[in-house]
């Protein structure tokens, strides 16, 4: 399998705290890769280095093999980030906004039909569409971003906490989109604390705690070397 | 350029909304109100006030006083056979109650040379601006009095002389120079003429610059609040576009409603003034064209350049504290030190000649990019055009130094690290 991502000893300091100690792993070309770690593991931070958001203190990130600290500006044209509890522009329809994210992905105004097309086919949200975003319900906006995320076909999906304060419903329908667009051949680097939900989705799976990695395989695997039901067990095993 | 038009339209669409357009449509209509009321009321002021007079002297003398208050476009109730007690508590129409008494022995004290009074009983309804512009005419009441008993006193003692000369053996005419230019006009005059004329520009200015900057620092921290700001930073847009379109587009908005504001406001001057801006006096229409105090169309357009750079170098340094402030309502708090600094000069140039000020007051004043327009428009009047166009190259350096600041906060980690450092604990403790 080629390589979507590499991270390779990746360091962030906010000043006296060190966010990131040196975390490396590597995502393949259509693969989903889980990131499951408690809340300030680090997972954001990866994250939002990898989408060119932040710069990283020291260490490499090669995205299908630009650099991250060089090719900044090329990488933000081929992978597509959806931070945790992000929000839209609340004043603009779902239409609108969707339009606006077409926009700004493609130039032709043929790529910008399909991308619109893709992305309202993803949503479901029919008629609401033409709502303005702030009449919308958590569920609703979060399908919208997750429509937005995918609609431009990025090479790598950056998806942070992807179904955090979702109803089952909802985070049901999500996973589903997520799981069918991998099979699709996109490469989904996906960060979560439920445990469950990374189990049910990725193909690998990286544990990380207080910016450190402290294992990374299948969900079988590490199951199997722990010794556990689950990926909840396997984490509680590896922090005892 | 595609994806610059792209955002600017998004940043229009998202700071022009009903919640936005509503209060000042409304704020307009107010203002037209206001002044079309404040119109009427001053109209009625040039209708004759009505006073109730008693004369209880009944003399050719108080008689005159009668023929004087009507000459003087007062409309006289002649009170016959009522006490005094009984005449301040008649009604009289909607006005508040006016009423003059002129004593017994008034003409025989007069002729005796024995200083007379009149009684002026006044009821007060309000304490109103208009009720105090009424009050001011009958308080004149004495000196008109005065004015024509006097005369006829000097013209019977003294035949062989003018009583205007006897009183005011000097009088004077008034000359003001600009530059080496001159007209025959007191400056008092012209002073009133210019101020009423430019009062609405430093008004203007300070309500478009102060609008601006909280519109562009709002749109940064909503993006913030929102948690649109991270998607934004990860698309495919460079960090300089986001910069310029936010300035952009807060920069047209304010504009738009700054003119909101000026037809508000002009409607409701025009309604102070009565529309008497309009028909201006000849001779000096005549005095201000000699010395060439006029704002032309090459004052206009220097005035528009400097407000113009002002407001660019408020949004440059708006956007920026945007991106300190935590989310919208912490937007009022991060640009408090920008308000201050626009107030400073709007104050100063308000009620101060800037070149009398101590020479360290007036280099603040000039290095504060805010200054300049301010000082444009009465620069511009006195044809003083190098200090303005200096002014335009000053603001212009400021503007860019500030951009390329945002710029870099934008390019760098900063953008978002100022939140985290915030949050760090917290991120932290978890």
């Amino acid at each position: 399998m080629s390589k979507a991502l590499i991270v390779n000893n990746l360091v962030k300091k906010y000043k006296e705290v060190e966010a990131l100690k040196g975390i490396s792993f590597e995502v393949g070309e259509g693969e989903i890769f889980g990131l499951v770690g408690p809340n300030g593991a680090g997972k954001s931070t990866a994250l939002k280095i990898i989408a060119t958001i932040l710069s990283p203190t020291s260490g490499e990130v090669n995205i299908f093999g630009y650099d991250i600290k060089k090719d900044a500006q090329k990488i933000r044209e081929i992978i597509s980030y959806l931070p945790e509890e992000a929000g839209a522009y609340k004043n603009l329809t779902g239409i609108a906004y969707l339009k606006f994210m077409a926009e700004i992905f493609a130039d032709d105004r043929e790529k910008q039909k399909e991308y619109l097309d893709f992305a309202i086919k993803i949503t479901g949200l029919g008629v609401r569409l033409k709502d303005k975003i702030k009449t919308y319900s958590k569920g609703m906006t979060r399908k919208l971003l997750i429509a937005r995320t995918v609609m431009s076909r990025p090479k790598l999906i950056i998806l942070d906490e992807p179904t955090s304060g979702l109803d089952v419903i909802n985070a049901y329908e999500i996973r589903s989109i997520i799981r069918d667009l991998a099979k699709k051949g996109m490469s989904v680097l996906l960060s979560s604390h439920n445990m469950l939900e990374i189990e049910f989705l990725s193909q690998r799976i990286g544990i990380i705690h207080e910016g450190k990695i402290h294992e990374i395989g299948t969900p079988e695997e590490l199951k199997k070397e722990y010794q556990a039901n689950n990926l909840e067990e396997v984490f509680i095993k590896l922090n005892s | 350029m595609k994806k610059f038009l792209v955002l600017l339209k998004k940043e229009i669409r998202e700071l022009i909304t009903p919640q936005m357009l509503i209060p000042i449509v409304v704020m307009v209509i107010i203002f037209s109100v206001i002044g079309s009321l404040m119109s009427k009321e001053t109209k009625k002021l040039g209708i004759p006030q009505e006073i109730n007079l008693i004369d209880q002297d009944q003399t050719p003398t108080s008689k005159e006083v009668f023929n004087i208050l009507e000459a003087s476009n007062f409309k006289i109730n002649l009170l016959k056979n009522l006490s005094i007690e009984a005449a301040t508590k008649q009604k009289q129409g909607k006005e508040a109650l006016s009423l003059i008494v002129i004593p017994q022995g008034f003409e025989k004290g007069i002729n005796n040379s024995s200083p007379q009074k009149i009684e002026i009983y006044r009821r007060v309804q309000s304490f109103s601006i208009l009720s105090d512009v009424k009050s001011s005419g009958i308080s004149k009441i004495v000196s008109l009095i005065n004015e024509t008993l006097s005369n006829q006193l000097i013209s019977k003692n003294s035949k062989n002389s003018d009583p205007q000369f006897l009183k005011y053996p000097v009088t004077s005419q008034d000359f003001v120079l600009v530059g080496d230019k001159k007209a025959n006009i007191s400056l008092d005059q012209l002073r009133g003429t210019i101020q009423s004329q430019a009062a609405f520009v430093p008004v203007i200015l300070f309500m478009v610059i102060i609008m601006a900057a909280q519109m562009v620092a709002s749109t940064v921290a909503a993006e913030k609040e929102n948690k649109t700001f991270e998607t934004l930073l990860s698309s495919p847009i460079g960090r300089k576009t986001i910069v310029l379109a936010k300035l952009v587009g807060s920069g047209i908005v304010a504009l738009l409603f700054a003119a909101f504001y000026m037809i508000g406001f002009r409607s409701y001057m025009q309604g102070i003034t009565g529309g008497a801006t309009g028909q201006a006096n000849p001779a000096l229409t005549e005095a201000l064209n000699t010395l060439g105090l006029k704002m032309g169309q090459e004052g206009y357009l220097l005035l528009g350049i400097s407000l113009f750079i002002a407001i660019l170098c408020a949004l440059a340094i708006a956007i920026i504290l945007g991106i300190l402030a935590e989310d919208v309502k912490g937007v009022q708090v991060v640009t408090t030190p920008l308000m201050i600094l626009i107030v400073i000069p709007y104050f100063l140039t308000l009620f101060f000649d800037i070149n009398t000020l101590s020479p360290v007051v007036r280099y603040i004043i000039y290095a504060i990019p805010f200054s300049h327009p301010f000082l444009a428009s009465q620069n511009i009047m006195l044809g003083n055009i190098l200090p303005i166009i200096l002014g335009i190259i000053y603001q212009l350096i400021v503007f860019i130094v500030f951009v390329v600041i945002a710029s870099k906060i934008f390019s760098s980690d900063k953008v978002l690290t100022i939140r985290l450092n915030l949050r760090k604990k917290k991120l932290f403790n978890r």
